[in-house]
């Protein structure tokens, strides 16, 4: 019908969107705790922050993001309008995760419903709460028709992949990608992916190891370890192992406190799926710090594992909790081979005083993103295209780079009926002279 | 896995890093612009063989808009490969954060018949520019164009980097069994549906460009004498096989009558009273193709044209009048010298017609009145689009080039093909100093570091009411 091309009624839906996450605060936060048993401050930093920037720059921003974009004409051109147009796709499909429930729908709505699009939102069913919250609460706040809510699990996420959709984005694991990839293509539906992996992160000889464990432990152990971005495994020089074990336990220890089941700024495991799946990672190796578990809570303490082998378990998959494995190498080369001869990460850490070997570990890998000297962070600068590569994702979001993702880029060149002569060298019957003119 | 070998010996190249500094990569830049300029003849030559192509058309296709995309490439190559600053927020004042433009790794490149040499060439440059090995499939329907790739692209580009795979549908279905870190196809929606479900398996992202049916609108107020020529010329260049051709008309019943003799003295300025003895008008590719075409001579009235002759694969430049939306011809993208015009009563009318169809790559408008132009334009959606001309926003680099729903995924040319074939790789980098600074972030939480956090970043909106 057209009705959410004008950019009044885009601005509209998005201060609407604004109101929502204002009002329903407290609501969205106990659902967020229900699922992950995430404190307040947590919760409001990690998932609504982001959201009410995001919704403040988009609003902002948009007219200027969505204005016609002239291009650089040539000679036979110069007297034609050429630009670049931004539209809408249409229909686009937001499938969500777990992990940061909130967050990881609106961002991608934000972005959709900026673009001029519709929108079917698709919660992850594993926070069940947030689902269930979204669904009631989204159609209080934005028109029902162009931004339904849709909740379920695998087979009715199945059936609603079969459909034909403008655009898909999606945030889950690789396995799942595969398969809203390969529904995609029967519509040739163009998709954002946005996956995960194993992020490493190289600790140099070279550094303040006490700032960068506790930053390490930050971005680690943040929402029970359950980070699409958290630093997944460290890679250091064996002399300085131990000490990277002494800093991080350390500063668990001021982080969470002696008893760390006790602390309220401590989460959980979402569900035990994920509870056994993590905790039998901790088969066979050598636990350094932690290891604790109770399954009746999902609880699984901060877990330091040492001297781990490369082939094990815990080195195969992405870890998704909170059990940090050291892997040691003896030289920045050894780290980037090991590095180059997985799976394109979502992220890359390195922790280095030397700029020339930070510099060094990015340009002779591939991931996502980057933050170098600390973790997480490149996340929350919205000017830097959030996305994997590889096995980590195709395409970006956050910010401008979710407009351009919904917008479809039209090439647009006006010219006038008239001026026929500047045509009349084109057209045949040719001649040499023609083209060497 | 025939090529399996091919495509590790390319990934071993890729890893050595060879592809990556820029004076690589203008260098075999460089050498293919010495493949334009030394096999030009024989360019001409093959493509002529393949599809009967004018020599005016190959150079202007094959050759001129091919230099055109290297140079833009290399005089540019510099500052498209830089990192890109962004702006900070506050709390990040003090740190370094920009784009980095990573090449993918190992790419393949899949191209058609129609434009055999520049389509491949022009995906390869941005392949190139961006730091990446690539494989180069060209289509094995146009032969002597594969032929001379296949034998000349390996004298000049670096044999450990850039290959040229070649075959028809069993070898190309094997190609695509391997994993690679791109794929670059452009032929048909339907082939396309193929190409990406291969590329979901190893969740290789695509860039597709195929095609529909673009749809030409000419209002009642226009002058029909350029109109005519326009459309001509963008109907019948290489015999209609062009992505971008006008496939069909739509204009009111007196327009029909007032462009027919109009369209009917444009083709014969074009191509004289023969055009089958005309040097300047091509052939079709393939008995296949002819078979396909002769089928749609049925379609409405034959008002112009119409003649074939199937030793050359020759079909006259044709126009159909008073053809029906049910009729053969405008079921499927025509690909070939046939202008079928469909009458409709009024813009309304043709735009909600465009609407109900497919998306196309392009749009075309005709008319004098700017508004007739911008309403087709904003009412419609497609690839690109062109008002008052055909085929023209497909000439200048700075437009991106690349559809949308069924006519494909992706956008290439200028910089818009280096940034296909990079990673946009968002990077963030710190100091260790300042620790205290970060210090609200970490537990244990209090309201106070709470309020750190929120005044440092957030955002407020201009019109000065804060957020919280």
């Amino acid at each position: 019908s057209g009705r959410s091309r004008p950019l009044e009624f885009r601005i509209q839906q998005l201060k609407a969107l604004e109101r929502m996450v204002q009002e329903k605060e407290k609501e969205i936060l106990a659902a967020i705790k229900a699922d992950l048993n995430k404190c307040g401050h947590n919760a409001y930093s990690h998932e609504i922050l982001g959201v009410l920037g995001e919704l403040a720059l988009t609003m902002e921003k948009l007219p200027s993001w969505a204005a016609p974009q002239p291009v650089k004409k040539n000679l036979l051109t110069m007297r034609d309008e050429a630009y670049i147009g931004y539209e809408p796709l249409g229909v686009v499909l937001v499938i969500g995760a777990w992990n940061y429930p909130f967050v990881l729908v609106m961002q991608p709505l934000i972005g959709a419903i900026a673009a001029g699009n519709a929108v079917v939102v698709k919660p992850s069913e594993v926070s069940e709460n947030t689902a269930r919250l979204v669904a009631e609460i989204l159609p209080q706040y934005l028109d029902k028709d162009l931004y339904p809510v849709v909740t379920g699990g695998v087979p009715e996420t199945t059936d609603l992949l079969t459909q034909r959709f403008d655009h898909i984005l999606y945030t889950g694991n690789t396995a799942v990608g595969k398969i809203v990839m390969a529904a995609a293509a029967k519509h040739l539906t163009p998709v954002t992916l946005e996956l995960g992996g194993k992020s490493p992160c190289y600790i140099d000889k070279d550094c303040d190891l006490a700032v960068a464990c506790r930053r390490i432990t930050w971005g680690k152990y943040m929402n029970c370890g359950q980070t699409c971005i958290a630093p997944d495994y460290i890679l250091c020089d064996p002399s300085i192992q131990s000490k990277v074990v002494e800093n991080i336990k350390a500063t668990l220890k001021e982080f969470y406190g002696e008893d760390v089941k006790s602390s309220p700024d401590y989460e959980r495991i979402v569900n035990q799926r994920h509870f056994r799946r993590v905790k039998s990672l901790l088969e066979g190796q050598k636990i350094a710090y932690g290891g604790e578990t109770d399954e009746a809570s999902c609880f699984i303490a901060p877990t330091i594992l040492t001297d781990v082998s490369p082939e094990s378990k815990v080195m195969e998959e992405e870890i998704f909790g909170p059990v940090l494995p050291i892997v040691t190498v003896k030289s920045v080369e050894e780290a980037i081979e090991f590095i180059n001869l997985r799976e394109k990460p979502l992220a890359l850490y390195v922790f280095s005083n030397n700029k020339q070997l930070i510099k060094r570990v990015i340009s002779e890998t591939s991931s996502g993103g980057v933050t170098g000297n600390d973790v997480i962070m490149h996340y929350f600068l919205s000017t830097l295209p959030f996305g994997g590569v590889g096995h980590s994702g195709m395409g970006a979001y956050h910010g401008k780079h979710s407009f351009e993702t919904f917008s479809h880029r039209r090439a647009c060149l006006i010219k006038d009926l008239k001026m026929e002569s500047t045509n009349k060298m084109r057209y045949p019957p040719g001649s040499q002279k023609k083209v060497d003119w | 896995n025939p090529f399996a070998g091919l495509v590790s010996h390319l990934r071993a190249s890729w890893l050595s890093g060879k592809t990556r500094p820029m004076e690589y990569r203008m260098a075999q830049l460089e050498a293919l612009g010495c493949f334009l300029d030394d096999k030009k003849q024989e360019i001409l030559e093959a493509t002529a063989s393949d599809l009967g192509k004018a020599p005016f058309e190959a150079e202007l296709s094959e050759i001129l808009l091919c230099k055109n995309e290297l140079n833009v490439t290399l005089n540019n190559l510099s500052s498209w490969m830089r990192d890109e600053k962004v702006d900070r927020n506050l709390a990040m004042q003090l740190d370094s954060a920009f784009i980095r433009k990573d090449p993918y790794g190992v790419v393949l490149i899949i191209a058609p018949w129609n434009y055999p040499i520049h389509l491949f060439l022009v995906p390869l440059i941005g392949a190139i520019a961006a730091g990446n090995c690539a494989i180069i499939k060209p289509s094995e329907i146009s032969k002597n164009t594969e032929r001379l790739v296949a034998e000349s692209l390996g004298c000049y580009l670096d044999n450990d980097c850039f290959a040229v795979v070649t075959g028809g549908v069993p070898e190309t279905t094997r190609l695509l069994e391997n994993k690679f870190d791109y794929i670059f196809f452009t032929g048909s929606p339907l082939v396309g549906r193929i190409v990406m479900t291969a590329a979901a398996k190893h969740l290789t992202p695509v860039t597709l460009e195929l095609g529909g049916k673009n749809p030409c609108y000419v209002s009642d107020t226009c002058d029909v004498t350029n109109v005519a020529r326009r459309v001509a010329w963008g109907r019948f260049f290489n015999a209609g096989q062009t992505c971008i051709a006008p496939d069909y008309l739509l204009c009111t019943i007196e327009t029909q009558e007032k462009l027919m003799p109009a369209l009917r003295e444009a083709i014969t300025e074009f191509f004289g009273p023969n055009p089958q003895e005309s040097p300047d008008f091509g052939r079709i590719v393939s008995d296949k193709q002819f078979q396909r075409l002769q089928a749609l001579l049925g379609s409405g009235r034959v008002a112009i044209g119409g003649q074939t002759d199937e030793a050359e694969r020759y079909i006259a430049p044709t126009v159909l009048a008073d053809v029906l939306p049910s009729d053969p011809a405008m079921q499927e993208e025509i690909f070939g010298p046939i202008l079928p015009i469909v009458i409709i009563a009024n813009m309304d009318e043709a735009i909600d017609f465009i609407n109900s169809r497919e998306r196309p790559l392009a749009v075309y408008a005709f008319s004098s009145d700017d508004k007739v132009v911008n309403q087709v334009l904003e009412r419609t959606s497609s690839g690109g689009f062109c008002g008052n001309d055909t085929l023209m926003q497909v000439t200048l680099t700075s437009l991106p080039f690349g559809g949308i729903g069924s006519s494909g995924l992706g956008r290439h040319h200028g910089k818009f093909s280096f940034d296909t074939f990079c990673h946009q790789r968002g990077c963030l980098k710190r100091g260790m100093g300042r620790e205290p600074l970060n210090a609200p972030r970490y537990p244990p939480y209090s309201p106070q570091k709470f309020g750190v956090i929120r005044a440092t970043s957030q955002v407020t909106r201009k019109n000065g009411c804060t957020l919280l």
